[in-house]
């Protein structure tokens, strides 16, 4: 591909030509249709947001952009070529860069070496890297960009925001002619997402066409030129940020109000087994007020990166709060470790089941009963197989999982599967306070109408819950009372009968 | 499908089923085509005299082996064993030569000072996070060299007059079988038995196989960590009572060469190197098959040289076993 570099100048190619086109794409996975004929256009240096709900395709149409995946209809063209892209490298090679947010930078080799990673300058005699020129070649690329930042400095110390930039550099320096960027903002502070805007704006003025993806609808407006808005796989619109504003995004992203809620019989509430007062770590959470009751589910609903991991992470003392009280069943309680968090009766089930929730070496009957060892042991010590295979033998029946076999390892079994084990070995230990982390995630749809029955269940039976996610349907339709987090903060308590999708992506989004 | 009928098969069909599915059935093939190949080519091989001489050789192997195993399974690594043999060994000399303490001090003394240096293995790596491979590099070449200067690298005799507690570590035998094979017998069964029937050993193998999922059901993962430095530590220091009872000396370079055997026979029995997988009858079994090669070998008179290529051959054909094995499980699951 021959894209102008950003320092001969730029020659936009003609402004009807759009620089990346897709039409009517489609793209199935098992049991979902992910996109159903979408259109796209992104226009040459142009600042262009894809907004969207979890779920809404986002990042399927991303990722089909970019080479990850294929579609089953449609086609991509490029600079008004056809174009069929077998991997995300052929996409890089024509010139389509995806910035990730797991920076994919080496933390121990300098700025320059980053910026020109693959590219080094090489001496054309010795065929040795020509280290002066590496350093002077990424500095130029740096001032062009007006990113202040040594080249000579080791990329390990630098702060989230100049890693995006160092990323965005190697892009422009690779000679993008689209980049992605996939919530850019996610780990930055107010200041840096100004610097990194600014930036932004300099490569697209460069005749960078920018594809910007992020769930904050005010940066959404503030930075991009257009936005196009998907629902349920479809494209509702696309419109220009200077004729639209918040309120009507949020319409268009949600559409109209989704049908009464699931859960059917609202339970008779107990005493008040857990309360938060003025919660906070950091500068990542703060000021978290709220309490739970007997048979309750409360829902904690927000974007991704609202804070919602780290008030996890307090309450189950993965890292514990530094400010504020909790108090379990009335009393106060200091919760510093896990092993704390389980003796006052939490229970989590993690978001990634495979990482954290699971240990996949063993078996089902030994993870089942992993939460509470003694109640397989005899004299508290010894372990009884007959009595491992009866106790993990009744949650296999009573969860419905399958296959029927508790010395079956864990890890053959399906995601829905894997996830009632999950929550099961916390009904074994029979925790009261059960803190569910996305536990629909990954989990097919005949499981996840299984797992929301189950959770109904378990309010009959005492248990309080806390369930916190990010796809509002799911919040919407399980919860008692909803909690709204918004940057580390409950931005809005809102109960079942007041709560509407508009309502919580409006508190979600800022403002009300 | 066997695994379904596994819980009331019969005991022999289980132990078959178990066998077939253990990360150690290569060695246990390997351990059976060698004992045919040696007994073929050498008529002594098969001999009493033999199988004793055998087993008295690969005890301390064993020994060592059997801390080892325990520390990989919590997904840990201890470079600093040949340290603690050394260190267990002078200690042992010093309390009985010099201070002329009973045999029974000095042997509890070693396996203390073993057990000492496990605890400063896993407080360091535990309290700070530091990659256990460099606290035990660091404490190896601290130890070695402790060591070193307080024996002033020479031997300190040991006297152990027939029918005394440190010649039974060394030469005696009940019923036949030799002590020193008894005492490693008697720590497998125990490490088996901890493994696989109590909560320390269940919770050995989650915090092995997966930290995060251990500490998210809140168990301590650091105290098993800490617990299984120690206990590799002791084991290493009683490794090294048996050695100095068969020398009749105690020196600081009784350790030599015995943490490279440990890993190999490990990882040949199975254990994962990233935790959580393995276990102990398995590593015993690897232990008989590399002391069976160098014994065979021995008798049939190969050059030393020649029997740490055989034995690394040996490791590389273990693992192509494993991994075929690995494929056809995988295969049968996936159906």
């Amino acid at each position: 591909m021959t894209q102008p570099s950003l320092l001969e100048g730029t020659q936009p190619t003609p402004a009807s030509q759009p620089r990346l086109s897709m039409r009517g794409i489609c793209k199935a996975f098992p049991g979902v249709q992910a996109l159903s004929g979408v259109d796209f256009e992104l226009l040459p240096g142009e600042i262009h947001a894809i907004i969207g709900q979890n779920g809404a395709g986002k990042s399927t149409l991303v990722k089909i952009a970019s080479g990850a995946y294929a579609p089953d209809e449609g086609q991509i063209l490029l600079d008004g070529r056809k174009v069929h892209f077998r991997s995300p490298a052929d996409a890089r090679e024509a010139g389509i860069m995806t910035v990730y947010q797991d920076w994919n930078l080496f933390p121990d080799l300098s700025v320059a070496e980053n910026i020109l990673a693959g590219r080094l300058p090489l001496n054309p005699r010795s065929r040795t890297v020509d280290w002066s020129r590496c350093y002077q070649e990424a500095a130029r690329e740096l001032q062009n960009l007006k990113v202040d930042i040594d080249p000579h400095m080791r990329t390990g110390l630098l702060r989230p925001a100049q890693l995006q930039m160092i990323e965005i550099t190697r892009c422009v320096c690779a000679q993008a002619s689209v980049m992605i960027l996939d919530e850019p903002t996610a780990a930055l502070g107010p200041q840096e997402i100004e610097s990194l805007f600014d930036m932004i704006r300099r490569v697209a003025a460069g005749g960078v066409s920018i594809l910007y993806i992020s769930h904050k609808l005010e940066e959404v407006l503030e930075i991009a030129g257009r936005v196009t808005v998907l629902r349920d796989g479809r494209k509702i619109g696309t419109a220009d940020c200077c004729d639209t504003n918040r309120i009507e995004l949020i319409r268009m992203m949600v559409g109209r109000e989704v049908e009464a809620p699931q859960k059917q019989t609202a339970v008779e509430l107990g005493p008040e087994v857990l309360r938060a007062v003025n919660l906070g770590r950091g500068e990542f959470l703060d000021n978290i007020n709220f309490s739970l009751h007997e048979g309750e589910i409360l829902g904690i609903f927000g974007l991704l990166g609202a804070g919602q991991r780290q008030l996890v992470d307090a309450l189950y003392g993965i890292k514990p709060a530094d400010r504020g009280d909790i108090f379990v069943n009335g009393a106060a309680v200091r919760i510093h470790s896990t092993e704390k968090a389980k003796r006052f009766g939490f229970g989590l089930v993690p978001d990634d089941r495979k990482r954290e929730g699971l240990v996949l070496a063993l078996s089902v009957g030994a993870n089942l009963t992993l939460a509470n060892t003694p109640a397989i042991s005899r004299g508290g010590l010894i372990l009884s197989r007959r009595k491992e295979r009866r106790r993990s033998g009744q949650w296999i029946q009573s969860l419905d999982i399958k296959p029927k076999q508790s010395d079956r390892l864990v890890k053959f079994l399906s995601g829905g599967n894997q996830q009632k084990v999950v929550l099961g070995k916390w009904l074994d230990n029979e925790s009261k306070i059960l803190i569910l982390d996305h536990p629909t995630q990954g989990v097919d749809v005949g499981a996840k109408s299984e797992i929301y029955a189950l959770l109904e269940e378990l309010t009959h039976r005492k248990i309080a819950i806390i369930l916190v996610s990010t796809e509002l349907p799911e919040v919407l339709a399980m919860s008692d009372r909803i909690l709204v987090m918004r940057d580390g903060t409950i931005a809005a308590e809102l109960a079942r009968h007041e709560a509407t999708n508009q309502k919580l992506l409006a508190h979600a989004t800022g403002g009300a | 499908m066997s695994s379904t009928s596994s819980a009331r098969a019969p005991i022999g069909r289980r132990i078959w089923s178990s066998v077939r599915d253990s990360s150690a059935f290569g060695v246990l093939v390997a351990f059976i085509l060698l004992v045919i190949l040696f007994s073929i080519l050498h008529p002594r091989f098969i001999s009493p005299q033999n199988f004793r001489n055998l087993a008295v050789s690969i005890s301390t192997l064993g020994l060592v082996s059997a801390g080892v195993t325990l520390i990989l399974l919590v997904g840990m690594l201890d470079v600093s064993t040949e340290a603690v043999l050394a260190m267990s060994s002078v200690v042992l000399g010093f309390l009985m030569a010099r201070l002329g303490l009973p045999a029974s001090v000095g042997i509890l003394g070693a396996i203390a000072v073993g057990a000492g240096i496990g605890v400063i293995n896993g407080l360091i790596t535990v309290r700070f996070k530091i990659n256990p491979v460099i606290t035990t590099l660091a404490t190896l070449a601290i130890f070695t060299g402790v060591a070193q200067v307080t024996s002033g690298m020479r031997q300190i005799l040991l006297n152990a007059p027939r029918g005394t507690l440190l010649w039974y570590f060394g030469f005696g035998s009940l019923f036949g079988i030799p002590i020193q094979v008894l005492v490693v017998l008697a720590v497998y069964v125990l490490l088996w038995f901890v493994l696989q029937h109590t909560r320390f050993g269940r919770n050995v193998y989650a915090v092995g196989g997966n930290p995060a999922a251990a500490n998210m059901l809140g168990l301590n993962v650091s105290r098993y960590r800490f617990l299984a430095f120690v206990i590799n530590g002791a084991t290493a220091g009683l490794a090294s009572v048996l050695i100095s009872a068969r020398a009749l000396n105690g020196w600081p370079g009784a350790g030599q060469g015995f943490l490279f055997g440990a890993i190999t026979a490990v990882v040949l029995g199975g254990t994962s190197l990233a935790g959580g997988r393995g276990g102990a009858w398995q590593t015993l079994l690897a232990v008989l098959l590399l002391g069976t090669l160098t014994n065979g070998l021995n008798l049939l008179q190969v050059h030393p040289y020649w029997q740490g290529v055989a034995s690394g051959v040996l490791l590389l054909l273990a693992v192509g076993v494993e991994l075929l094995r690995n494929r056809l499980i995988g295969k049968k699951y996936e159906q």
